[in-house]
Formats: C-alpha cells, sequence, structure tokens
C-alpha cells in the first residue's frame, strides 16, 4: 500500500532535528543548541540552514551528515544543508534545558553581556577566567575559588 | 570541609557513593594515588596532543588538517583542565609536575613511547588507540569518587567519543581503498595492536586501591577482554589480520582469546624507555623551551 502523500511542514523537519544530538554532548540536541537558523520546505526539497557556533567548528561535517541522516529515515529526499557563516550565533540562542544541562552536567557556564557568571558548580560568585580558549576555541577556562572546580564558559 | 575518623569510615563513605570535594580532609592515601593517577593522565593528553600536532601538517587535505588542528587543541586543552585540578591537591605545584615530565621522571600513556611512521599509523591510533583511551576513560567517570576530576571527565569523554567518530571514518577510507592503503593500514596495525591492547594495564592487582576508592570502576583485564571482543570482529570484517597467531575463539563461549601477553614493552614504557621514548621527550621539552615566550607573555610559567 502506498501512503497518501502528505505536505511536509517545517515542523516535521524540527521534530526530527530534535533527535540530531550534538556530537560531543549527546544529551543536547541541535534545535536546543540553537544551531538551527532557518528550515524551509517546498515540493521538492528541504533546506535546514545551521549556525555554527564558530565559522570554523571541526563538528560541522559530521553534523551535516547526522541532520541528513535524521530526515532520511524520516521520508524525506532532496535535503539541503546550508551553513551560515557570517558568526551570528550567540549564547542567548541556547534553549533554557540547554543552558541547565550544560552547567548540571558538563560544568559548562553561559557569559552574558561579558560578565562571567556565577559557578554552574557551587553557584556562587568565584569564578575566575584563567584562559580565553581551553579544549574547543569556543569555551574559556575558568577556576572556581570557592568550590575549586574547572569550569569552562561559552561566551 | 567534611573529615573522617579513620580510613574505615573513608571506604563507608565511599561504598555509599559518596563524592569527595577539594576542601575536604581526605586520607593522605587517597590524596595521594588520586593525585598521580590524574598527573599520569595529564601527562597523556600533552604528550597525545604534541603528536596530533606533529601531524598537521601531513594531513591529507585541508579538511583532515582541521579535525587534527582541532584533536591537538582538544587534547592539550584536557592537559590544562586536568593540571589546574592535579595541582589543586597540593601534591606538587604545576612546574613541578611539567619539569618532572620533561625530566623524564614521571609517566605517560604506553601508547606515547612508540612512533607514528606513517600518516596509517595516525589512523590506528584513532581507530585504535583513543578507542582503547576512551574505553579505560569512560570506565574511570563511570564511579570516580573525586568531584573536580570526574566533572571534568564528564567533558573529555564527550569529546573522545567525538574522536572515535573521525577514526572510524578514516579507517573506512583505507579499508576500502586500493591495496596499497589496505597493505599500509595492515603494517601499522601490527605496530600498534599490541601496545593499544597494553594500553590497560597488566592485570589489576587483587588490592588495588584506584578500585578500592573507585577511581576505576572496572579491573584491567575485564577492559580489556571487552575491548578484544569488540575489535577482532571488526578489524576481521575490514579484512585485516590481527596479528597474533594464538588468537582464537573459546568453542564454548565464542570469546575471543589472546595470547598470552608479553609485558616487557610495557614496562620499558613506564621507565619513559620505550622506542620512541627519548624522542618523544626530546620534542616536548624543545615545544617547552620555544613556547616560553608565550608564557611568558601571559604571565604563567607552565
Amino acid at each position: 500500500m502506498i501512503a497518501a502523500r502528505t505536505a511536509v511542514t517545517p515542523e516535521m523537519v524540527r521534530s526530527a532535528l530534535m533527535r540530531v544530538m550534538d556530537p560531543e554532548y549527546g544529551t543536547l540536541s541541535i534545535v536546543d543548541l540553537g544551531i538551527v537558523d532557518d528550515v524551509a520546505v517546498d515540493d521538492q526539497r528541504v533546506v535546514v540552514t545551521l549556525l555554527p557556533t564558530m565559522a570554523g567548528c571541526p563538528a560541522r561535517e559530521v553534523i551535516e551528515s547526522d541532520v541528513r541522516t535524521a530526515l532520511h529515515t524520516q521520508g524525506h529526499s532532496g535535503v539541503e544543508v546550508v551553513w551560515r557563516l557570517d558568526g551570528s550565533w550567540v549564547p542567548s540562542m541556547l534553549s533554557p534545558l540547554a543552558v541547565d544541562q550544560l552547567g548540571r552536567e558538563f560544568s559548562i557556564a553561559i557569559r552574558r553581556d561579558g560578565v562571567l557568571p556565577t559557578c554552574p558548580v557551587c553557584e556562587k560568585p568565584s569564578l575566575r577566567e584563567v584562559s580565553p580558549v581551553g579544549p574547543t576555541r569556543c569555551r574559556a577556562v575558568a577556576w572556581c575559588d570557592a568550590c575549586r572546580n574547572v569550569v569552562e564558559v561559552v561566551g | 570541609m567534611r573529615t573522617w575518623a579513620d580510613l574505615d569510615e573513608f571506604q563507608a563513605f565511599l561504598d555509599d557513593g559518596g563524592m569527595v570535594e577539594a576542601d575536604d580532609d581526605m586520607p593522605e592515601e587517597y590524596r595521594q594515588e588520586v593525585f598521580r593517577f590524574i598527573e599520569f593522565h595529564a601527562n597523556s593528553e600533552l604528550m597525545g596532543g604534541l603528536t596530533e600536532r606533529d601531524w598537521i601538517p601531513h594531513s591529507p587535505g585541508l579538511r583532515l588538517k582541521q579535525i587534527f588542528l582541532a584533536k591537538t587543541q582538544d587534547e592539550i586543552g584536557h592537559a590544562h583542565l586536568l593540571y589546574m585540578v592535579a595541582a589543586d591537591m597540593g601534591v606538587k605545584t604545576r612546574d613541578e609536575m611539567m619539569n618532572d615530565l620533561l625530566a623524564g621522571k614521571t609517566r605517560f600513556h604506553n601508547v606515547f613511547h612508540y612512533r607514528a611512521e606513517t600518516w596509517a599509523d595516525q589512523i590506528a591510533i584513532a581507530f585504535l588507540v583513543d578507542a582503547a583511551a576512551f574505553a579505560s576513560q569512560r570506565a574511570v567517570f563511570a564511579k570516580c569518587t573525586y568531584g573536580p576530576y570526574k566533572r571534568i571527565l564528564r567533558r573529555i569523554v564527550g569529546e573522545e567519543g567525538f574522536h572515535m567518530r573521525h577514526g572510524e571514518e578514516m579507517l573506512l577510507k583505507m579499508a576500502s581503498g586500493s591495496q596499497v592503503q589496505r597493505d599500509l593500514f595492515q603494517a601499522a596495525l601490527e605496530r600498534w595492536w599490541w601496545p593499544a591492547v597494553q594500553l590497560f594495564g597488566p592485570d589489576s592487582p587483587p588490592d588495588d586501591p584506584l578500585l578500592k576508592w573507585y577511581i576505576k570502576s572496572e579491573r584491567n583485564e575485564v577492559l580489556r577482554h571487552a575491548y578484544v571482543q569488540k575489535y577482532v570482529p571488526l578489524l576481521q570484517g575490514y579484512g585485516f589480520t590481527v596479528p597474533d597467531d594464538g588468537l582464537h575463539q573459546d568453542p564454548n563461549t565464542g570469546e575471543w582469546m589472546m595470547s598470552e601477553i608479553d609485558w616487557a614493552p610495557l614496562k620499558a614504557t613506564f621507565s619513559n624507555a620505550g622506542p620512541d621514548s627519548a624522542r618523544r621527550l626530546a620534542n616536548a621539552v624543545r615545544n617547552h623551551a620555544e613556547s616560553a615566550w608565550f608564557r611568558e607573555s601571559i604571565g604563567v610559567s607552565a
């Protein structure tokens, strides 16, 4: 039996993208990370526009291939993935769920307006930046003088 | 700050799933063992990062250069985080750890005592060695009782998992390539199989304090055995030959059994007397000297 052809909506595509996880932080979807900039759908194609946290992000190819796999699995063909490289991702695009999980699960804090946040481990305002980059270029390294933990800071 | 009356009370705390924090009054034996373990891990990340770095200019194509650049940053970054936590334990300063490493007084992972001779060696390292390191780190993360270390491991394990995907992708390319590529990988496999298997270490002693204190969640031989079960069929599936004449399947359980392991090569790396130890250390010393101007410019010493 051939199923009736239903129109693909951007919402359907977005729900499939909710299952595409960050390759390093497997519990966070790319939607929660705020890197899905746009989803456009017409009769022929699905165009997903992604916004990397940094233009040189080494995870781009893997994320792109995971997006294709997820959409092909959902039955979409003609998938096009476009990366916007104008560097306009900002930490405020992280969903509240992502901010919460990055803090609790990964000890990663989010910096807003250039001000160091409270420590995600002990919640005291005791972070001190140690180096502007660490294991990745999108995160600084900070030390908490109160609970003596190493924290990474996005933004 | 929490204190414990004696080692038995401390052990009961750990057995109950307790987590030790930096300002706790932990028993000295625990502090020393955990410190040594983190120092070893930090040294290994640094020495590993330097190897990855050597291959950035030799990586074929811009994409692989980008991947090796990112992996180098990951490893050196991990060392940076680990040295911070280790130094905070008050056993040695960061300077002392760096000096001891460069003087060959402390250890780093056995796999960084061998030379990566061809690009295929880099692929064998990414596919086999990274996977072994990942399995052993994941087992440390599982129950790790030292909070500041466990929190870093949470991120490290995620990042190493991502490295493994690159290893698999690169191996697939070699396996489906020309005969020359397949021969290159087979030769690399012969150099790296045993070091990868030995990375898990000899069988854990019955009274291993690292197991008792849940720094390790699993015995070395159990992790090694699980690794062999996974990688032997994978490599054979790609059409490669695991370099072990005695390798066979147990007729009853179907498990892969290896020949008896010769531990002499591993023991040699413990005293920094492996085949490539001297060159690697000299390389690290030179790198440290050449980057002195940078550390000076940002006001740090190590």
